[in-house]
């Protein structure tokens, strides 16, 4: 019976991690098949460009959602990280903006991560926290800016993180699969990514054999807001200049494609291959459609519903498996 | 002075609402003038009556953060049908929009079991996603008969419609969840779900209620709204559900559920809506005031969150 249970899980387990990849390719042939412009070098580099900014906030966000919590900061984070890092830059050079910037989204991080354990959160309190996190901060770059976008940097370097490339492909994809393969080691070979999973898995159980579950909660809202503020750099230096309103949607564009990907919302699951598996499918889904001449508000029509089927069939297959 | 104690003790929300009106009315001479009351009145209520139907939804235990993008939806509709079709069509489309959104969520949370807030999130962007579809682009609608502009801000007495619109709701609202069986209903639904449904509690039928009530609430205020801005835009009112929330938290309805109730609301509005006032009268902008409603909302949890983990503790 064991056995048994033992070769369903693991079935269970290839069947979530590939049915997504399966989709993503079937995805792919689709919209090469409907248009002949998909599968171009430039169409693909093109598509890479485009999610890096919301796969890096993806990447961050899927911490938390191991972790069991959740971050609905991370859009205006993007925002507030990308500001600085631009505005800085003539007063105190490219390296500090960018360090003061990293700060600043980590601290929104330590500062969600200290409000949510201090209260003994539940995951509806970090949604409203991180909700109400979401105004401060878009008001903050709203003040600094006065409303106003910035215009941007002249540094090259700097706009190398947007635009550059090494051979063919793009610095950000670099940046992007480089963050992704390193926090993967992390989460999946450390004793510390272990913790986040219990943790994720059962909070009070996790309590119980002695992990430190307020320091590891914090850990991943830290993660989720250094992140946030990566995917700032990459955003501001592509499209070189900084709006306030920049990040709007981009913490349920992050959550859409985490939960695509075959992370499930209650926590303790899900690996980064399965929010990189994601990103792709959201990216090819939203070039597919701009190809299609469908415009990005329209869209959102389109994202509402992939985010909602997508919660459905998570809770289903755990239905299926006798855990819901 | 007992007795005056304990009201306070009982009452602290009033107080500190009796406090910030005394208060504004020192600073500035121009708070307590007749104009400025009923400024401050008309400001709430949109945002009001969005926060009573948010009120039903709390206390059954869930959220509902869709209600700003129904709100532009509701808007949009109302404002193109009535252009071409009347004021009964307009008002037929704007019940079934809150009965359908309602419907929606209750669904995605009852029977499909998605959590409330990932559930009205999808909605939220949905929604929103639809009002720009119908205006193309997102250009904002304008009402082409006088008499929509009037339902908002025709007066009586002085005082705008909107003004006694949204208190009949608040009176309405306060009696169906103090004095009916629906509404006693509505929270034992909230308190324990479990124990209700086995006390024979249609808990489906009333989550459904409460969901229906707080979305065809904010089809009400989008209406309002347009009508009181004589146009209807798809990017309107992006805010309402973070106001919303934090008027009921402030109010003392606790995020758990089963507890609160409309009238606690309309304390939590009215400070929040003093607050913004004597902040435009200081002349604070609309960016730093943004700051203040989020940092309010987060403070508000924090601290019900805070004791209630005392009286745990206590309790064990």
């Amino acid at each position: 019976m064991n056995i048994k249970n033992n070769i369903k899980l693991y079935l269970n387990t290839i069947y979530r991690s590939y049915t997504m990849l399966l989709a993503l390719i079937i995805l792919i042939a689709l919209a090469s098949i409907l248009s002949h412009s998909f599968l171009t070098v430039q169409n693909i580099t093109n598509i890479f460009r485009q999610v890096s900014v919301m796969g890096c906030v993806a990447l961050g966000m899927s911490f938390v959602i191991i972790g069991g919590s959740f971050d609905m900061s991370v859009g205006s984070t993007v925002s507030l990280t990308g500001i600085l890092a631009i505005s800085l830059q003539p007063i105190v050079g490219v390296f500090w903006a960018m360090a003061i910037s990293l700060i600043v989204g980590v601290s929104i991080g330590l500062i969600n991560g200290t409000i949510i354990t201090s209260i003994n959160g539940t995951q509806g309190d970090s949604f409203i926290i991180t909700f109400g996190m979401l105004t401060v901060i878009q008001a903050v770059a709203l003040i600094i800016t006065k409303g106003f976008s910035v215009p941007g940097s002249n540094n090259k370097s700097y706009i190398f993180i947007g635009n550059g490339d090494i051979g063919v492909i793009p610095f950000s994809i670099i940046l992007f699969v480089v963050s992704a393969i390193i926090m993967q080691i992390f989460i999946t070979k450390t004793s510390h990514g272990r913790n986040i999973y219990y943790m994720g898995a059962n909070s009070e159980v996790a309590k119980l054999i002695g992990i430190k579950v307020k320091f590891y909660k914090i850990i991943t809202y830290m993660i989720s807001g250094a992140m946030a503020a990566v995917a700032g750099f990459i955003l501001t230096a592509r499209v070189n200049g900084a709006a306030p309103k920049a990040g709007v949607n981009l913490e349920f564009e992050a959550v859409t494609a985490i939960v695509v990907g075959g992370i499930g919302l209650k926590g303790g699951e899900g690996t980064l291959v399965n929010t990189i598996i994601g990103v792709l499918i959201m990216g090819v889904i939203s070039n597919a459609m701009n190809i299609i001449g469908i415009s990005s508000q329209n869209q959102l029509v389109v994202k509402g519903i992939i985010l909602i089927a997508a919660v459905c069939v998570d809770i289903r297959k755990k239905g299926i498996m006798g855990e819901g | 002075m007992k007795n005056i104690l304990n009201f306070i003790k009982s009452q602290k929300l009033l107080v500190v609402f009796i406090v910030i009106f005394l208060a504004s009315s020192f600073t500035t001479k121009y708070f307590f003038s007749f104009t400025n009351i009923i400024n401050l009145l008309t400001q709430v209520s949109t945002y009001g009556i969005v926060a009573i139907g948010m009120t039903f939804i709390v206390i059954t235990g869930e959220f509902d953060i869709s209600v700003g993008s129904v709100m532009a939806l509701s808007g949009v509709v109302v404002v193109s049908l009535i252009n071409s079709y009347g004021l009964a069509v307009a008002m037929l489309a704007l019940i079934a929009i809150g009965f359908i959104v309602g419907l929606i969520n209750s669904l995605l949370v009852i029977k499909v079991k998605i959590n409330s807030f990932i559930a009205t999130l999808g909605g939220m962007i949905f929604y929103r996603g639809i009002a720009f579809l119908i205006t193309k682009d997102g250009t904002p609608v304008l009402p082409k008969v006088e008499y929509y502009n009037k339902i908002s801000t025709g007066t009586l007495f002085n005082i705008p419609f909107l003004v006694y619109i949204f208190f009949i709701i608040v009176i309405i609202s306060e009696f169906i969840l103090k004095k009916t069986t629906f509404g006693r209903n509505i929270y034992s639904t909230g308190c324990n779900y479990e124990v209700a449904k086995f006390a024979g509690v249609n808990v489906v039928f009333y989550k459904t209620a409460a969901f229906i009530i707080c979305s065809t609430g904010a089809a009400l205020a989008g209406l309002l709204m347009s009508s009181r801005l004589n146009t209807a835009a798809p990017i309107a009112a992006d805010d309402a559900a973070l106001s919303a929330l934090s008027a009921v938290v402030l109010g003392g309805t606790s995020l758990s559920g089963g507890t609160g109730n409309a009238l606690k609301t309309l304390v939590g509005l009215m400070i929040l809506g003093l607050i913004v006032n004597a902040l435009n009268m200081v002349g604070i902008s609309s960016y730093i005031q943004l700051a203040i409603k989020g940092t309010l909302l987060i403070l508000f949890v924090s601290i019900e969150r805070y004791f209630q983990n005392r009286a745990q503790a206590v309790s064990s």
